[in-house]
């Protein structure tokens, strides 16, 4: 995004608009700090600015993968585009009663980098993404962050990616259970190597619809699962039973 | 959208917020015309249950209504996006759900909110959850993280396009009388289209915070 000085009046009604706190009133003028900017684009459609001063400028590589990232009105291009095309991930859950992705034994690994209000660069994700495949974690193939992946064996980025920063990402992959455990070891030493922070999410089939079979291995660690929760209802036909 | 299994609060907070997503499969439901047309028609009717049972949003990419936009325009788009909506009574949750086994259209459904609530109309309606998106919370630097009063409402959109800082633009128009809280409750509700933002939630809370 951009401020046009020339027709900026300075009247500051973008400002809080802004989801990263990149855009200031300087002298009177509103400025964006491009290095904090993600290009969400939700100043451009919720200020209402008298004079168009604010602009989506022409994004190019690498650059443009923060809107990628970050509007979440923004299509992802043809070959990151694995779901609806919007949004940052894959169905996770949602499909799952229908699509079979994650079956019984395996727990999905989402690490949703950045969330919630942060930030996060790749470099960040990196991190994550190199980790999880050390721990043995699979990653998901259909997700824009495997996808831009230069090094799938060792989970490295392009190194002109590593800089540019997101309002969020999500690293996906999965699991067996018996891995769950280290995969969790792995993810807490991780975190306090990032300069973000993440909100972590698992995935998993339920037991006769009540019974976690993750929750065991969860108190064994001493961590705890949130009170709420996604819970696909199973009510997608034809039914995924195994 | 894996954040609407993220929202932030205690469990006193968290009630009476429950969310509903009808969701097609794009590699399942988009093979053809005759399956695109069956499954717009199918989610039509799906999330027209949801309206009239008092979903307090519905959205989808194009807007949604609770920022203001009709709802005939929200569902007048041809998709096979499916939608998504937030609520604020369980029972009504449990009706609508209800509804959606008996129709048994084949499409997933996912509920969001307080897992034993959801597990409670689960076992009231003889639905069986399949596959759960547990949250584990917040890691890493968590000194960076706005105060816990405003994750409460901007964990409300998956996608965190509200900001602490536009909450803090309309209390403040709430203080100085130039907006009502539902209408900044609609404001706010305005970046996050999914249609998950639960704006009467919001209301009560930004009246709190204006002194009001």
């Amino acid at each position: 995004m951009i401020i046009d000085q020339e027709t900026c009046i300075g009247c500051g009604d973008c400002v809080f608009t802004c989801t990263v706190k990149a855009i200031s009133l300087n002298d009177e003028k509103a400025d964006i700090d491009r290095d904090r900017c993600v290009e969400c684009g939700n100043c451009l459609r919720i200020a209402e600015c008298p004079t168009d001063a604010l602009q989506q400028d022409e994004l190019e590589y690498p650059r443009v993968w923060r809107k990628y990232f970050s509007d979440n009105q923004q299509k992802w291009p043809d070959h990151v585009r694995f779901s609806t095309g919007f949004g940052r991930g894959t169905e996770e859950c949602k499909t799952n009663d229908r699509t079979g992705r994650f079956k019984q034994g395996q727990v999905g690994v989402l690490v949703e980098l950045g969330r919630p209000g942060v930030t996060a660069s790749f470099a960040d994700a990196e991190k994550i993404v190199g980790s999880l495949i050390q721990a043995g974690v699979e990653m998901e193939e259909k997700s824009p962050i495997t996808a831009l992946l230069q090094d799938k064996e060792k989970g490295l980025f392009p190194a002109e990616l590593r800089a540019e920063r997101v309002l969020s990402c999500i690293v996906e992959g999965k699991v067996k259970i018996e891995r769950l455990e280290s995969a969790l070891k792995v993810i807490q030493e991780v975190s306090q190597k990032i300069d973000t922070v993440f909100s972590l999410g698992l995935v998993t089939r339920m037991q006769d619809g009540f019974t976690s079979p993750i929750a065991p291995i969860i108190e064994k660690m001493g961590l705890e699962t949130r009170p709420n929760a996604k819970i696909n209802l199973g009510l997608g036909k034809p039914l995924v039973e195994d | 959208m894996s954040h609407a299994g993220h929202r932030y609060g205690t469990v006193e907070e968290l009630q009476d917020d429950y969310n509903i997503l009808v969701k097609p499969n794009k590699d399942l439901d988009d093979v053809d015309e005759e399956t695109k047309e069956e499954t717009i028609r199918k989610t039509r009717e799906m999330a027209d249950i949801a309206h009239r049972n008092g979903a307090v949003n519905l959205g989808r990419r194009i807007g949604c209504t609770g920022r203001g936009d009709a709802y005939e325009k929200v569902m007048g788009w041809k998709s096979t996006q499916g939608f998504y909506s937030a609520f604020t009574d369980k029972n009504r949750v449990k009706e609508i759900l209800k509804e959606y086994k008996a129709l048994d259209y084949g499409i997933s459904v996912v509920a969001g909110g307080l897992i034993e609530e959801i597990f409670d109309i689960c076992r009231e309606i003889e639905l069986k959850p399949h596959t759960i998106l547990y949250s584990l919370g917040i890691w890493g630097k968590t000194e960076l993280l706005p105060e816990r009063a405003y994750l409460k409402i901007t964990t409300r959109c998956g996608h965190h396009m509200i900001s602490p800082e536009m909450v803090d633009h309309y209390v403040e128009r709430i203080k100085d009388g130039s907006i009502t809280p539902e209408e900044a409750g609609r404001k706010l509700a305005g970046p996050c289209v999914c249609g998950i933002f639960n704006v009467p939630k919001t209301v009560e809370e930004i009246k709190r915070m204006a002194g009001k």
